[in-house]
């Protein structure tokens, strides 16, 4: 019972996790003063909720 | 994207060069429809270019000038390239980088579907290069997403069964 648990919780975690582990600035003028290029992902919906 | 190409970990150590932003697009006039998705919903499978009206990325310089654009999704192995050209295409002065793409847009005949790329996703690079051969560092802020997909307006929808 234990490792089906186990497995359920990573599987829902890891979910979640995907989108978030990267780091996104909030907006665009944030992200230009990192100096860095710019990656501008336009969707529809919510990055990291429900689209 | 979120659940296939932003997952892969050599898309996401490529992505550490850049500073990653986003922005919902629902409302903007061409925006289409879609199903709705929990951040952890197993991805449905989706072909190069699917849903060009609901996402774009475009690739800026540190400026806010548009170097390289991608329309549609974009899977982890094809985003490897983009980003690798997008490295390059920041650099370049806007002479250099419309003939860049103007130079990709010819090779990509949009006419001819090949068995790794249909139709959709050869039409979809096709057209990015184009666009971006007669804009190249284009601010981002006279971006018009119309002026590249058109001013249509689409549902797209995958689900996984």
């Amino acid at each position: 019972m234990r490792s089906i648990l186990t497995v359920a919780v990573t599987l829902a975690l890891g979910g979640v996790a995907r989108a978030q582990d990267l780091s996104w600035h909030d907006s665009l003028e944030s992200a230009k003063k990192s100096g860095k290029p710019i990656f501008l992902f336009r969707m529809l919906g919510d990055l990291k909720g429900k689209t | 994207m979120r659940t296939v190409t932003f997952r892969d970990g050599q898309v996401k150590a490529a992505l550490r060069d850049f500073a990653l932003a986003w922005t919902n697009i629902a409302g903007d006039k061409t925006c289409g429809e879609s199903f709705r998705h929990e951040p952890g919903e197993a991805a449905g499978e989706l072909l190069r270019g699917n849903g060009e009206h609901n996402m774009q990325v475009l690739l800026l310089t540190p400026r806010g000038e548009i170097a390289h654009i991608l329309a549609g999704y974009c899977g982890p192995k094809d985003m490897l390239d983009e980003l690798a050209l997008a490295k390059r295409a920041v650099a370049m002065t806007s002479e250099r980088l419309a003939a860049l793409h103007a130079e990709k847009a010819r090779e990509l005949d949009p006419g001819a579907p090949t068995a790794d790329m249909g139709w959709c996703g050869r039409h979809w690079r096709h057209r990015a290069h184009e666009y971006m051969s007669t804009h190249a560092l284009q601010p981002v802020a006279d971006y018009r997403a119309e002026d590249l997909v058109g001013r249509g307006r689409s549902f797209f929808g995958a689900k996984r069964q």
